[in-house]
């Protein structure tokens, strides 16, 4: 774990020694390790602090989650424990209000803003398939409210824009309107859109679709599957993952159908239940199948009833 | 906007505008030497005076000057010459809407026909302001109302506009040609209506990053549906709201000049098709929120469209592979906005075949502090490498080294902006360890005409010291989570002379620093320093040293401060002293 500060709990840590004098890179070095092992401590600690339960950050910006911003745990698995003066053994010494400040900091960063939590909710609407976790901070990384939308928009927009091509299909029959569809892959799409189903995974923002017409049996579509999220660590998927890495899995056989995985795979069927992928004949989750999802084994448990948000989920979720 | 580091607004009032707007204001001031009248039959013959024919040869030369950099130069002369120059200044630029009141600025420059307004602080993008702080534009669009009936051009940025406002903007300017909003709210779709119905003039409605509200007017549907219309630019992705397709059609069918047409995710893919063979005529197409790549255009039109089609359908899952096949054809791409899912891989196709790249913006798919990310000190120094004409660039990563940093800063001699954001807060070069201090000061230090700059990663003071001593042209500087001390922030308001706008964010530094930039303030749009360790008393002292300062704490109502630091400060010079339509949540020290 590199000695990156600042990763839980509220601003400030990190070089803001506040001391008078120009800090040496020693200092601030000695200073890393000191914090790194307060956060490789307090990880360990993470499910054992009840009593700050309500210092849940949830702050600001995030893919999806804005309402029940403040239960999320990060992707690191921690509550959020905030950084308080204590962590900063070497500060205190000093005679200027730093000392006190992270503490308010801490305080101050447990409460709010929720202000800017509010307009996170209001602007970022909930969003199947969006990361598990949220940025600490409030307002970092510096990136508009608008644009973090548009990627939870581009998720929705590319669902929209499969209902209204079922629309369109109607209205493309016209004569006149014919040419305009000679581009192949246009045509292609809309004639098989109804074999596309959405895919996504726990801890990838951004889902996939995949083309159930284009396989006959479950064996396929899993290894389709794999291939597209586990491929490397380059991709989407192991970005939201918290840092995991994926290990590339290029065994025969397909173990997110096999249980051997860290996930597995699921399908939301007509009546909005999620079911494990495998178990009904091929034929039959054709015409159920409403959308898939790459669920975390560990969330799999007792598979049946239905799921609702995934608030709940994660509220649940043991680090 | 010469002095403007944004992206490059529509304004663009050169050569044949400036000739154009001048004779009407020579038309308007009379002919020289004659007492000025409603018409040539009521004038009477007065021989004109030197200082009068000093005026009219002013006025002739001075309405070559188009930045308005040269025109604050030249209005600092004499009287005479801020007269003649105030007079002929057909494009005002207002970088602080509370930095000088509608009234003021509409009596000194008589004759303007384009008007720029820029309102919050940008910070408030990042929810650091609690909403409702400011920025109206009423009193603007109020006041010009009355002094620039001829008005044609509106540009703001960060400003609150109600419905009412662009009601008012429709009614009151006849001639009226290009609205741009850009990260404004408070207006909605029936304003828009108004703008649409009204302004038969209207070339150009960019809608940018702003927030736009329901309605229930039709507002595509508004524009006039008879006659060709003069649209050029139609810019909208940012509208929440599903639009009448069949009247955008109809639209974009009977407006011969367009070019650029940006819509929202409300059109499909099948939809922008159809208008994109339509209007065969158009340059610059996108749709959802990202656009194709611009710039493309220069190819022939098949690939172009290729191009511009595939980057669209696929924006948000766009990976390198797919982003190689199409990248290919895109020798004279100069701009380019990008999420970070093309990896370094496909930024290093980009250094490939980009050669002309000016500017790049690689933004995070998962903007979160995480260990890893797809995009890291490889893409930069790719880009580095293969883009040496780059003169912009917003970098979001997980990772850097002082290594990539420096090579950047010896390979692209050209860059004015250079933003790097480390997402990892206090994250030092992942490969040595240390501070990122060496990085950024090679961005100063070689980087001869940076003048925007925003730093990230774990620094010390050092990276300031850097700054101050290298960074002789910085205007704009973004600070967040750095620096130790006092010093770091002392080191930059002592060296950087041109230093105009400063926000900083969660950084420590105190009022011993803050006192240390007594001698810049005035110089200075703006200064934000949010969540560092200033007092209240601190603060105090400048407001009583610098009364044409206006220093406003923001207090975060739901935070809750045990201490008494200050949690946001945010100061700008004006003219007019404190505003009145503060709201509760500021405090403006005196």
């Amino acid at each position: 774990m590199d000695g990156t500060l600042g990763l839980l709990g509220g601003g400030g840590g990190g070089g803001g020694g506040g001391s008078s004098g120009a800090s040496t890179n020693e200092s601030t070095v000695s200073k890393v390790e000191v914090l790194e092992q307060d956060f490789v401590g307090m990880s360990s600690e993470a499910t054992s602090y009840p009593a700050e339960a309500e210092l849940e950050l949830g702050l600001g910006l995030s893919l999806g989650g804005g309402a029940a911003v403040k239960a999320k745990p990060c992707t690191w698995g921690e509550r959020g424990r905030i950084l308080t003066a204590k962590d900063f053994p070497s500060v205190v010494s000093h005679g200027s209000s730093v000392p006190s400040r992270f503490t308010d900091r801490a305080t101050a960063a447990s409460v709010g803003p929720v202000s800017g939590t509010k307009r996170a909710a209001d602007s970022v609407s909930q969003e199947g398939g969006s990361p598990t976790a949220v940025s600490q901070v409030v307002g970092w990384p510096p990136i508009r409210a608008y644009r973090m939308n548009s990627l939870v928009n581009q998720a929705k927009s590319q669902r929209a824009e499969e209902d209204k091509m079922i629309g369109e299909k109607d209205k493309s029959r016209d004569a006149s309107k014919k040419k305009i569809y000679t581009k192949a892959d246009l045509t292609a799409k809309e004639k098989c859109h109804l074999g596309f189903v959405k895919v996504n995974m726990d801890g990838v923002p951004i889902g996939r679709k995949v083309d159930l017409n284009a396989h006959s049996c479950y064996e396929t579509l899993a290894q389709m599957l794999e291939d597209m999220f586990f491929r490397s660590t380059t991709t989407v998927s192991s970005i939201g993952s918290g840092g995991e890495k994926e290990q590339s899995t290029k065994a025969s056989g397909s173990k997110l159908l096999d249980g051997s995985s860290e996930f597995v795979l699921t399908y939301e069927d007509k009546e909005g239940d999620w079911m494990l992928v495998g178990d009904v004949p091929w034929g039959m989750f054709l015409t159920s199948v409403k959308r898939l999802r790459i669920m975390r084994t560990s969330e799999a448990n007792g598979l049946g009833p239905r799921f609702q948000e995934r608030n709940d989920r994660q509220r649940s979720k043991p680090i | 906007m010469s002095e403007d580091d944004d992206r490059s607004p529509p304004l663009d009032l050169r050569g044949a505008d400036i000739a154009e707007s001048s004779s009407k204001t020579r038309n308007c001031s009379g002919v020289t030497g004659f007492v000025a009248g409603p018409g040539p039959s009521t004038m009477e013959f007065q021989a004109p005076y030197p200082d009068q024919v000093l005026e009219n040869v002013l006025e002739n030369v001075l309405q070559f000057l188009s930045t308005r950099r040269d025109r604050n130069a030249a209005s600092l002369v004499c009287k005479s010459w801020c007269r003649v120059e105030a007079l002929t200044r057909s494009e005002l630029f207002i970088g602080n809407c509370y930095s000088v009141s509608p009234q003021r600025a509409t009596a000194r420059f008589a004759r303007v026909q384009a008007v720029a307004i820029k309102g919050r602080p940008r910070f408030a993008d990042f929810n650091l302001l609690p909403p409702g702080w400011g920025a109206h534009f009423a009193p603007w669009v109020i006041a010009m109302a009355k002094a620039y009936p001829w008005l044609e051009k509106v540009y703001l940025k960060r400003m609150s506009v109600s419905n009412d406002d662009l009601a008012r903007l429709a009614e009151s300017f006849p001639s009226f040609k290009e609205l741009v909003l850009v990260c404004c709210e408070g207006f909605g779709t029936n304003g828009l209506a108004a703008v649409a119905s009204k302004c038969r003039l209207l070339r150009v409605l960019d809608l940018i990053e702003s927030e736009v509200s329901g309605g229930e007017l039709d507002w595509i549907a508004s524009f006039p549906e008879s006659g060709a219309s003069c649209l050029e630019s139609l810019i909208f992705d940012c509208v929440e709201w599903p639009i009448n397709f069949e009247a955008l059609e109809r639209l974009v069918v009977r407006s011969p000049s367009l070019k650029k047409l940006r819509l929202n995710r409300f059109v499909s893919i099948g939809q922008l098709y159809r208008l994109m063979v339509r209007a065969p005529q158009l340059t610059h197409i996108g749709t959802g929120s990202f656009s194709a790549p611009e710039g493309v255009a220069q190819d022939d039109p098949e690939p172009d469209y290729t191009a511009a089609f595939a980057a669209c359908k696929s924006y948000a899952n766009i990976n390198a592979e797919q982003l190689k096949s199409v990248i290919l054809h895109c020798h004279k791409l100069q701009t380019f906005w990008v999420l970070d899912s093309i990896c370094d891989e496909g930024l290093q196709a980009v250094a490939a075949t980009c050669k002309d790249l000016r500017e790049l913006r690689v933004f995070p798919i998962d903007a979160q502090e995480n260990t890893e990310g797809p995009v890291s000190e490889v893409g930069l120094r790719a880009i580095s490498e293969g883009c040496r004409k780059l003169q912009s660039i917003l970098y979001f990563c997980q990772h850097m080294t002082n290594e990539a940093v420096i090579t950047m800063s010896n390979n692209c001699p050209d860059l004015e902006v250079f933003r790097l954001c480390i997402m990892g807060r206090h994250r030092p070069d992942h490969v040595t360890r240390e501070p990122m201090d060496e990085g950024f000061g090679a961005i100063v230090r070689n980087c001869k005409k940076l003048t925007r700059l925003a730093v990230s990663g774990l620094l010390t003071d050092r990276a300031f010291n850097y700054i101050g001593k290298y960074g002789k042209l910085v205007r704009t500087l973004s600070v967040a989570f750095a620096g130790d001390s006092d010093m770091g922030l002392k080191y930059v308001l002592e060296g950087c002379p041109r230093l105009q706008k400063l926000e900083i964010r969660d950084s420590p530094f105190g009022d011993a620093a803050l006192l240390s930039g007594l001698h810049h303030y005035y110089n200075m749009r703006f200064l934000w320093m949010s969540s560092c360790s200033l007092s209240p008393q601190g603060c105090q002292e400048i407001a009583r040293a610098l009364p044409r300062l206006v220093v406003e704490t923001i207090k975060d109502e739901n935070e809750e401060r045990v201490d008494d630091t200050v949690g946001t400060l945010y100061m700008y010079r004006s003219l007019e002293g404190p505003r009145d339509d503060a709201p509760g949540f500021v405090t403006i020290l005196q």
